[in-house]
């Protein structure tokens, strides 16, 4: 009898737990991809991206904003093309020929079930040491 | 203690260290360094469908795998090679397709390399080190008394680099390894004490053996060995030559598709995608690995000389072990102190040694068996009762010892773990700068 209402709850806290993580508000906060802050002589800060990084937003932008560059010198020069999905829909893809910073407006899908949104950033290239793009602070319109 | 208990405890132990490792940022993502390159290949083929790691190569990394990752293009014909090969990324893939559901859940980005997928092989290590203690509880319960089997199994959790493979660095492949070493240990015991037995699982043991890491390969040659030498010529020699042969064809076939791989990559059937670097057997640091402060297994890891003093006192049903035992610990020595990085890197204690620790825990029982009663399980407490006094102060002493050496083996791992002790090329005099200093 104790060992079946061990196991029964066990397997509602599993549920639980699966429920949960459907849309857990840690969410926001998780990336892959992406190195830490730096900034620029300049004052922009950014962060490296590499082959393929990965955030959130909320659900409920209107639209975002995504300020990108990358480095063009001796150590790479080729054109990167950058494509930006979100939850696995394409949204935006452009050629960086430059190091000029470039601001990638995306409007967004009506909001759905969930809390955040997910938004890919892919390169075809990558500069030394597996770097990217520069990604700039995300500026979100609701 | 029963064997559910002592796993149990066991699992709190390891799941804590665990828990403590990345809940305070002491070690980056599980899937680092060599974990990266076990690991790439379910990634590769059932995110990607791509065997050729090109397309996991473009998606994470631009194009080119860093070289950290061991992963290289084979000269002649371009293709990506990885050094490590495909065993343990067998034995993850269901934490992997758990870790998979789990991000099509949550709407994480699917690339094989997200927090799911990081601690589903972090976990997997560490399971894998369960089951390994499993089957060692397993057979040391058949021939030693429970006491003697829990103490074995705490001594070699905390007394050597188990506790920090199955934490820390639980996505390397030495904590499979241990596993399977483990298992086949077990297997072999019980088709020794003509328990029900097929040379289909000991083949699978074999072959995965095989595949996690190729050089381990030796265990199941020598123990087969000593098998065939013992029974050769008996009543029992046609079943034992049954075992070995289906053994061996079941492990040849569970061994093809590395082959497959390595063909398709360079168009060679076996290949060592490590280049000019490899063994150099005309000098082999047999001594910095066995006590060297830079990595020796007997320096950073005391307790285990009880285990090779041990397998001289091996109760009789496992005294055909001894050969093949110290057999397997001497081809294991030469070999990893042949290798061109006879450290192995980055690790704590000798991390080439981790895979052959069940055989140190046979010798670890023996002893302790020897000291606190007789071998033979159902003799322990008669034995106890037969000699009260003479061993008192052997007892007592060798009681203190492992204590002190598990608490000595879980501070210095500790110290490892906060970057007190370096994680390679440890000096003598960094050794005792940093002795019993916290962090």
């Amino acid at each position: 009898m104790v060992k079946a209402a061990f196991a029964f709850g066990g397997v509602l806290a599993l549920l639980a737990a699966i429920a949960y993580l459907r849309d857990p508000p840690w969410l926001i906060d998780v990336s892959s991809g992406l190195r830490p802050w730096q900034q620029t002589a300049a004052g922009v800060r950014y962060r490296w991206s590499g082959g393929h990084a990965s955030f959130f937003v909320p659900s409920d932008a209107r639209r975002i904003g995504i300020p990108i560059a990358t480095t063009f010198d001796a150590r790479g020069a080729r054109p990167m093309l950058v494509t930006i999905t979100i939850d696995d829909q394409r949204a935006a893809r452009l050629v960086l020929n430059d190091g000029a910073w470039r601001r990638v407006l995306i409007a967004m899908p009506p909001r759905g079930s969930r809390r955040v949104r997910r938004v890919d950033i892919r390169t075809n290239v990558v500069r030394e040491d597996n770097r990217g793009v520069q990604v700039g602070e995300i500026a979100i319109e609701r | 203690m029963s064997r559910r208990r002592v796993v149990g405890v066991a699992a709190l132990a390891c799941v804590a260290g665990y828990v403590y490792v990345y809940a305070s940022g002491r070690a980056g993502a599980p899937i680092r360094s060599d974990a990266f390159s076990y690991y790439v290949y379910l990634p590769a083929w059932t995110l990607y469908h791509d065997p050729t790691l090109e397309a996991v190569a473009a998606d994470c990394c631009g194009g080119a795998f860093p070289t950290w990752t061991a992963i290289v293009r084979w000269p002649s014909t371009g293709r990506w090679v990885d050094a490590h090969p495909i065993g343990e990324a067998i034995l993850i893939a269901p934490f992997f397709a758990a870790a998979h559901a789990l991000t099509r859940w949550s709407n994480l980005s699917p690339d094989g390399f997200n927090l799911y997928y990081q601690h589903g092989a972090g976990l997997a290590g560490l399971s894998y080190v369960l089951v390994g203690l499993w089957f060692l509880h397993r057979l040391l319960s058949r021939h030693f008394s429970e006491g003697v089997t829990a103490a074995t199994l705490a001594t070699l959790l905390f007394g050597t680099s188990l506790l920090h493979y199955a934490t820390y660095d639980s996505a390397w492949s030495h904590a499979f390894s241990f596993a399977l070493c483990a298992a086949l240990l077990e297997r072999l015991d019980a088709h020794d004490a003509m328990v029900h037995q097929t040379g289909i699982v000991i083949g699978l043991i074999v072959g995965l053996i095989a595949l996690v890491r190729h050089t381990n390969v030796i265990i199941p040659i020598c123990f087969f060995a000593a098998m065939a030498a013992r029974e050769f010529g008996t009543a029992r020699w046609p079943t034992t030559r049954q075992l070995i042969l289906t053994s061996a064809i079941v492990a040849a076939i569970v061994f093809t598709p590395q082959l497959w791989v390595y063909y398709r990559a360079t168009g060679h059937w076996l290949i060592s995608a490590y280049g000019e670097l490899g063994f150099n057997f005309r000098s082999p640091h047999v001594a910095d690995v066995l006590v060297g402060t830079q990595k020796g297994l007997f320096f950073w890891a005391p307790v285990l000389l009880l285990g090779v003093a041990g397998l001289a006192v091996v109760p009789p049903a496992l005294r055909w072990w001894r050969a093949p035992a110290l057999a397997v610990l001497a081809v294991d020595t030469y070999l990893i102190a042949s290798w061109w990085d006879w450290q192995f890197g980055g690790s704590y204690g000798h991390r080439g040694f981790v895979d052959v620790y069940p055989i140190f825990a046979v010798g670890l029982a023996s002893l302790f068996a020897r000291v606190f009663g007789y071998p033979e399980r159902r003799d322990a407490d008669t034995e106890m009762e037969r000699s009260p006094g003479r061993l008192r102060p052997l007892r007592v002493l060798l009681c203190v010892s492992c204590i002190f050496l598990c608490a000595l083996s879980v501070f210095q791992m500790l110290q490892y773990w906060h970057g007190v002790l370096p994680i390679s090329d440890t000096t003598w005099a960094q050794y005792r700068a940093a002795f019993l200093k916290v962090w």
